[in-house]
């Protein structure tokens, strides 16, 4: 007898399974933290404080307590998004690393949308106009997956818009010097000031995006498309394609047919992509200096500050674990073969 | 396959195309080579102290300092060259310390996840660590993990070990399940081979293919990451001279206009990349 746990078992366990990985890798990075040489109280100090104050600072870190009462401490707080206060801001880390999460992810987000155009219509180049100029373009292209640091392309960005061509404003910030960010309503700093409906704010937000949005999906649209051109050809050869040509469709309707069963496979890879553009969009914040998660985390490794520092880590892993979960239950519900325990039909 | 109703030019072309792509092309090989020789004899043959004050601060390029000089008045020419060496050892002594690491995790765990018990479970769990460090982003992980230890060489080749290994044990893991149940396993078993054995001398030389196929990427991304730490601070202490860092200070300099600090290490790092991924993939290329 089928229940309703045995048919949704194959997203529940993955649901059940992000906490207990989460918990599993605070425990890891609390030991991590531990494992560095020397007194915490005095790096974070840089050696400056006296005897007394550093006594105070061991006691406030609760460094004198038995490592396995620190754990479970640690624990307890993690559990109460309690991460600590941060040296740096003075604030809570865990309030100071949610509210630039938006930033990084909303930058991270309009990189990999680019980027699967440009791989979408290369593609298509490479694959429905074999014989034009595009296709070896294309083709050249996407070989270059990986031989494009994104952080390269962002400085030759700079280089060439703003130190030569003078036609880029300052890689300073998300706006102009002079304008102030519109109010949050979201967090997301783009979105905010597209729903300020103030022209020249977005303007100026859009032209200092340009450059880092370029730069990454630049970087990072050839290994879209390294998977997507062999999934189109093996789509076109398909019997589902020589059935619509048989049948007389448009090669309008072709093209969305085959780009429609090549598309799951693009999705597992950006989904896997995305790691690597959160890690992408950390440098570009501090190159055009965007804030974010990016420019937080270099201020806090500036300022020896630990509970910052173990704070990004926690909740960069976090996004991180609950896109992939997003990725991975997307790809099971397009293509239900992959459930684990699926009943064939 | 060939039949009579294939048309002649069209079989005359394969044929041309599969002597063609059977032969290795050596001079792809090339750039990466000429890399290699700079790396191990460029440093010696320098114009100027890379790590010294040679001249004015701030200098375009000129006659007498082909790439300018920084804004501490040292030799950009001399410092991406030296640099070469810098950034290849480590990033070559992370790809191949996360290689042998991601091979033996990977054929350990493979081997004994289906193990009941203790050794099973964790192994499963070294699976799901290694999948977790997987999807990490590296340059975080990285940042933090230099910060936290101190930048030195000896910290930064082992943090590149540690982002690098868990695609190579994934890639060693996933082979390892697929040889495990192949006949010549049984055979090793039933000949009475220890299980240690079968794991080393019987599966992992079947398994690591992927592994070495994937090593040129490896090398290229630890060059990349450890670019990218110098680039945000944690890299080699200064004045060493490295890519990542004379980016920044590069990047720092080009608000004001100077563009050559930043130009010169960054084309470096594109051309080095660039060449050990088209060695790479010549070397994967299918020859039958």
């Amino acid at each position: 007898m089928r229940t309703w746990f045995s048919n949704n078992r194959w997203w529940l366990a993955r649901l059940a399974a992000l906490p207990l990985h989460l918990f599993a890798f605070a425990i890891v990075v609390f030991f991590i933290v531990r494992l560095v040489p020397g007194d915490a109280a005095i790096t974070m100090t840089e050696g400056q404080a006296s005897a007394e104050q550093l006594d105070e600072i061991r006691e406030s870190l609760g460094l004198n307590e038995p490592v396995i009462v620190q754990l479970g401490l640690f624990l307890l707080n993690l559990l109460r998004l309690d991460f600590g206060t941060a040296n740096s801001t003075g604030q809570s880390v865990f309030s100071d690393v949610i509210s630039r999460v938006p930033q990084t992810l909303e930058l991270t987000l309009m990189a990999l949308f680019v980027a699967a155009v440009i791989a979408v219509l290369l593609s298509a180049a490479a694959v429905f106009a074999p014989k034009s100029p595009f296709a070896l373009v294309a083709r050249g292209y996407s070989r270059a997956a990986g031989a494009l640091p994104d952080f390269c392309l962002g400085i030759i960005a700079i280089l060439v818009f703003y130190v030569v061509l003078r036609v880029s404003p300052a890689p300073l910030g998300r706006l102009d010097a002079r304008m102030s960010s519109p109010e949050s309503v979201t967090n997301f700093p783009f979105f905010d000031t597209l729903l300020s409906g103030n022209s020249a704010l977005i303007a100026s937000a859009a032209s200092h995006l340009v450059l880092p949005i370029a730069a990454m999906s630049l970087a990072y649209a050839p290994y879209l498309m390294k998977q997507l051109i062999p999934g189109l050809e093996e789509q076109v050869e398909a019997p589902s394609t020589r059935f619509r040509i048989a049948s007389g469709g448009s090669r309008f309707m072709m093209i969305v047919s085959v780009f429609r069963r090549a598309l799951p496979a693009v999705l597992v890879v950006s989904g896997s992509l995305l790691g690597s553009l959160i890690g992408g969009a950390v440098v570009m914040e501090s190159m055009f200096g965007l804030g974010g998660i990016g420019q937080y985390a270099v201020n806090a490794v500036n300022a020896s500050d630990y509970p910052a520092m173990q704070g990004v880590l926690i909740v960069i892993v976090a996004v991180v674990l609950l896109i992939f979960l997003i990725v991975d239950l997307l790809t099971l519900i397009l293509d239900p073969r992959r459930r684990v325990g699926a009943v064939s039909a | 396959m060939t039949t009579f109703s294939t048309p002649q030019p069209a079989v005359d072309r394969r044929a041309k195309a599969a002597f063609a792509s059977s032969q290795l092309r050596w001079w792809l090989f090339l750039p990466a080579g000429i890399l290699v020789l700079i790396a191990l004899i460029g440093p010696t043959v320098l114009p100027y102290d890379p790590v010294d004050i040679v001249g004015v601060p701030s200098q375009a390029p000129n006659a007498d300092h082909w790439f300018g000089t920084d804004q501490n008045g040292m030799d950009v020419f001399s410092r991406v060259i030296a640099a070469a060496r810098t950034n290849m050892f480590v990033a070559a002594l992370a790809a191949i310390g996360s290689t042998l690491i991601g091979i033996v995790i990977g054929v350990i765990g493979g081997m004994n996840e289906p193990v009941r018990g203790l050794r099973g479970f964790l192994a499963r769990t070294l699976a799901r660590s290694v999948e977790i460090l997987d999807a990490v982003p590296a340059i975080i992980v990285g940042l933090v993990l230099v910060a936290l230890f101190g930048p030195s060489t000896t910290t930064i080749i082992v943090v590149l070990i540690v982002v690098s290994l868990a695609r190579q044990s994934k890639l060693v893991r996933t082979e390892v399940l697929k040889v495990r149940g192949d006949s010549f396993v049984d055979a090793a078993r039933m000949a009475g081979a220890l299980e240690t054995n079968i794991m080393f001398t019987t599966v992992l030389p079947n398994s690591i293919r992927p592994a070495l196929e994937n090593f040129s990427a490896t090398f290229g991304l630890a060059i990349i990451v450890e670019a990218a730490l110098g680039f945000l601070g944690v890299g080699m202490p200064p004045p060493t001279p490295e890519w990542g860092t004379m980016i920044a200070t590069g990047a720092a300099d080009a608000l004001n206009f100077r563009w050559w600090g930043a130009a010169f290490p960054t084309a470096a790092l594109i051309v080095t990349v660039s060449s050990i991924a088209i060695a790479g993939s010549e070397i994967l290329r299918k020859r039958h």
